[in-house]
């Protein structure tokens, strides 16, 4: 069909918004708004009213047979907004607002009176099944036109898939006496993001329509997605649904459940892809858990209980029976997270009975109890009887591991134990002192033995470790004089420390500095220096800078040591803090530092003399800020910057220069 | 200075294309193919795939030549793949714009091909499509016949009332 020269005016913005509109019916969803009062005419007002709280921009149609309105959104959020109000039976002030049913009677009936005024807009002559309102009320004439128009629908749906265009669809379609003005040709845009389609008119465009057979013979064509293999559609669902570790188990349960409705192929598909169901959780009902154990035959789980998801006097039993059914399957295990678990004996032993057994495929373990209580009694947890090859990361809170499970602990990257009981420090260093995989290390609230076990052993290697969390309780840390002292981690870049440094003599830390954060690493030792000073009321703290041979090395290697001799006398305590730097511009830097940390520890002091609570402090941190902040103002040329801190590659080479 | 080697691929409507070999070589079948047979004149012929698919398949492996490939044990199921789900790289997302009838023949065409990286581009656009819709919604959207009886449905519904519970 060629294009018409008498239709080749461009249309009116007008006309392209309501053929726009006209499209979007097509793949959208049309409400009707109708007044509550059938005799009264409701006002513009009150119209304008209901579509702005519907959030639709343009203007309703009139239904010319009644005082209805109706409003066509775009299947989308909008639609999905719509809905919401109407299933919460909001109130649309003088309207009651409904959805029509898709390829309903009435449904059909509003494309007919848009499509034809949209041809009447165009200056063309509408197509007889296009004019409304009908002058006939036979029920068979009205049924076949609405079968001819359905069908229309589809081949327009189907061609807008493809790219095609749907008007051309409609025309090579309608009755062959019917179009006496030849409309302009148009195409539509499909774009996946917003799920829309748009058209306009080809002024350019050489290329010819298909022609009616082809259009004819191409619209039985299935749906392109059935095209996929089980296996693409799987990948898809897979990346279509939640991360059920992470998401609410319901959010997990509708999102399989609206996959398994949409078709017998996609159900099968859904129901056979194992890892849509490898995760077992006390979130889900038994008959899902049960579901997941079935379908997930073959393929590794995941598996988590939370007690903050049952009852408080019921998570006990919850437990067990949760463990019957997870249990037998642990050879498929890849990861197990306990939460929540009652610090009680029976607790303990349902987890000791489900880590007794080989867990191949295990690369992570994770066992908390209600607010991180340390079970109260010391009997350490096997894990897997050594036979865990995979196992990479520990995190245990409350309960004590048993590390002469060697393999496990030869192989394990992150290793966490928080709030033990009967485990110290020095006697975990010693278990991980062969494993060359460790980077992260956290021992929290742990107490240190006073045990020597250090003594025979010259270091400790650890070369992988770059995190190294150590809180200790207060209380004889000779352990850790010990431990320092031989302990070398070349690549930590991150040390936490929480110790009282009372009865630490001489502790000496040596690691390579490279990608340090020294800035934060300094101003958390100066708040804890300051604060420990003020309390204490030590005499001084002293920078001490090692006048290193050849302090322009190109290795700048930062050793730090506290001197807490205590020598009889509360009140000659000292602090002093040694930074032996090998770089002349770092040094100058740490002096500086040392300073800040002296005057603020006056000032703490003097605020603790007069009863203030550390709390309530200007901390170091923002302390320092200020201090730089004031001597900028006072001397613009000062060589040390607080940014300075963070590179020390770069201040090295500035030294160099 | 030698010019790279290259291959020419042969699409099912007959068209060739002749690529860089390191390009082809995205494709594991392909791959497999030049070590089996060895280099040779010969068009390898590719007969699932037509000339449109096969031309932006090779501009895709055109832009991602230099990348490493992809581990061949990586499940979507792992948890870091599942949590990369949305995430496209803008090119890969302007790539992936294209039509419906377009989307699935790339994603049939990187599945036959084996390149995983396309493959895992195509399906996550369809997921990012299909998340958080209802079924009618997905069946409109890919204009999917709901083959299921009523009484299928609801015995569906009954299998799976587990979705509700809680």
């Amino acid at each position: 069909m060629s294009r018409s020269d008498q239709t080749s005016t461009s249309p009116s913005s007008s006309q392209e918004s309501q053929r726009v509109r006209e499209l979007a019916f097509f793949t959208g969803l049309t409400f009707v708004l109708e007044p509550k009062q059938k005799s009264i005419t409701p006002s513009s007002k009150s119209l304008q009213n209901v579509t702005s709280q519907l959030g639709v921009d343009a203007t309703p149609t009139k239904d010319p047979r009644s005082k209805n309105y109706w409003v066509q959104v775009a299947e989308g959020t909008q639609a999905v907004k719509i809905r919401r109000l109407l299933k919460k039976k909001s109130d649309f002030g003088d309207f009651t607002v409904r959805e029509i049913y898709p390829d309903s009677a009435e449904e059909t009936r509003v494309r007919r009176h848009i499509t034809g005024q949209l041809a009447l807009a165009d200056g063309l002559k509408p197509d007889p099944d296009e004019v409304e309102p009908f002058t006939s009320n036979d029920g068979t004439d009205q049924e076949a036109g609405t079968s001819r128009l359905i069908e229309k629908r589809n081949a327009a749906r189907a061609f807008a898939d493809m790219g095609e265009a749907p008007a051309a669809v409609l025309e090579s379609s309608a009755p062959p006496e019917a179009p006496v003005v030849e409309r302009p040709r148009k195409q539509v845009k499909f774009d996946l993001r917003l799920n829309t389609y748009q058209h306009f008119e080809d002024q350019d465009s050489p290329e010819p329509l298909p022609s009616s057979r082809s259009v004819l013979r191409a619209v039985p064509k299935p749906p392109t997605i059935d095209k996929l293999p089980p296996t693409c559609l799987q990948s898809i669902f897979v990346y279509g649904t939640p991360d059920p570790v992470t998401a609410s188990a319901k959010t997990y349960r509708r999102a399989l459940y609206s996959l398994m409705l949409v078709c017998s192929k996609w159900k099968s598909a859904a129901g056979s892809a194992p890892s849509l169901w490898s995760h077992l959780s006390n979130a889900n009902p038994p008959r899902m858990i049960d579901a997941c154990i079935q379908r997930s035959s073959g393929t590794v789980i995941t598996v988590k209980f939370d007690g903050s998801m049952e009852y408080p006097n019921m998570v006990q039993s919850a437990l067990e029976r949760f463990m019957d059914k997870a249990v037998p399957h642990r050879l498929r295990w890849s990861s197990v997270w306990f939460s929540n678990v009652p610090p009680t004996w029976n607790s303990y032993l349902a987890i000791a009975r489900a880590f007794n057994g080989p867990a191949p495929a295990l690369t992570s373990a994770k066992v908390t109890t209600i607010y991180g209580t340390t079970m109260p009694f010391v009997h350490s947890l096997r894990l897997f009887g050594g036979d865990a090859q995979a196992l990479r990361h520990v995190t245990l809170t409350g309960i004590v591991p048993d590390l002469s499970d060697v393999p496990v602990f030869t192989n394990i990257e992150s290793l966490r134990i928080i709030r033990p009981m009967g485990i110290s420090p020095a006697y975990v260093l010693r278990m991980l002192a062969r494993n060359n995989k460790l980077r992260t290390l956290e021992l929290v609230e742990v107490r240190p033995s006073y045990a020597r076990l250090f003594q025979n052993i010259e270091t400790l290697e650890l070369p992988e470790l770059l995190h190294f969390k150590l809180h200790l309780l207060n209380e004889n840390t000779i352990e850790m004089a010990q431990l320092f002292t031989r302990l070398r981690a070349p690549k930590c870049r991150r040390l936490d420390l929480a110790i009282d440094i009372d009865h630490l003599k001489n502790l000496r830390l040596e690691f390579n500095m490279l990608e340090f954060d020294m800035e934060a690493f300094l101003v958390d030792l100066g708040s804890w220096m300051s604060n420990w000073m003020a309390l204490n009321r030590a005499s001084s703290v002293e920078a001490w800078v090692d006048p290193t041979p050849g302090g322009e090395s190109s290795k700048p290697t930062f050793c730090w040591q506290y001197g807490g001799a205590f020598n009889g006398s509360y009140r000659s305590r000292s602090a002093d803090v040694r930074l032996e730097v090998e770089n002349r511009r770092t040094k100058q830097i740490i002096s500086r530092w040392a300073e800040d940390v002296k005057l603020h520890a006056e000032l703490v002091e003097a605020g603790v003399r007069r009863g203030a609570g550390l709390a309530r402090m200007e901390s170091f941190h923002s302390y320092r800020k200020r201090l730089i902040k004031d001597r900028e103002s006072e001397n613009p040329e000062d060589g040390v910057q607080p940014h300075e801190f963070m590179g020390i590659w770069d201040l090295r080479n500035q030294a160099n220069r | 200075m030698s010019a790279a080697p290259q291959v020419t691929l042969e699409s099912s409507d007959g068209e060739k294309f002749k690529v860089d070999k390191e390009v082809a070589e995205r494709s594991v079948l392909i791959k497999n193919m030049i070590e089996d047979v060895g280099e040779s004149d010969n068009p390898i012929p590719l007969p699932n795939v037509n000339a449109s698919v096969l031309k932006k398949v090779l501009e895709y492996c055109e832009h991602h030549r230099g990348d490493p490939l992809p581990a061949a044990d990586a499940d979507p199921s792992n948890d870091d793949n599942r949590k990369r789900a949305t995430e496209i790289s803008d090119w890969d997302q302007k790539f992936i714009q294209v039509d419906q009838e377009m989307l699935f023949e790339i994603i049939l065409a990187a599945n036959y091909m084996d390149i995983k990286p396309l493959l895992d581009v195509g399906c996550k656009t369809v997921a990012n499509m299909i998340k958080g819709k209802t079924p009618e919604e997905i069946r409109k959207l890919f204009n999917i016949v709901n083959d299921f009886t009523p009484e299928e449905e609801a015995q569906i519904k009954k299998e799976n009332e587990w979705a509700e519970d809680r």
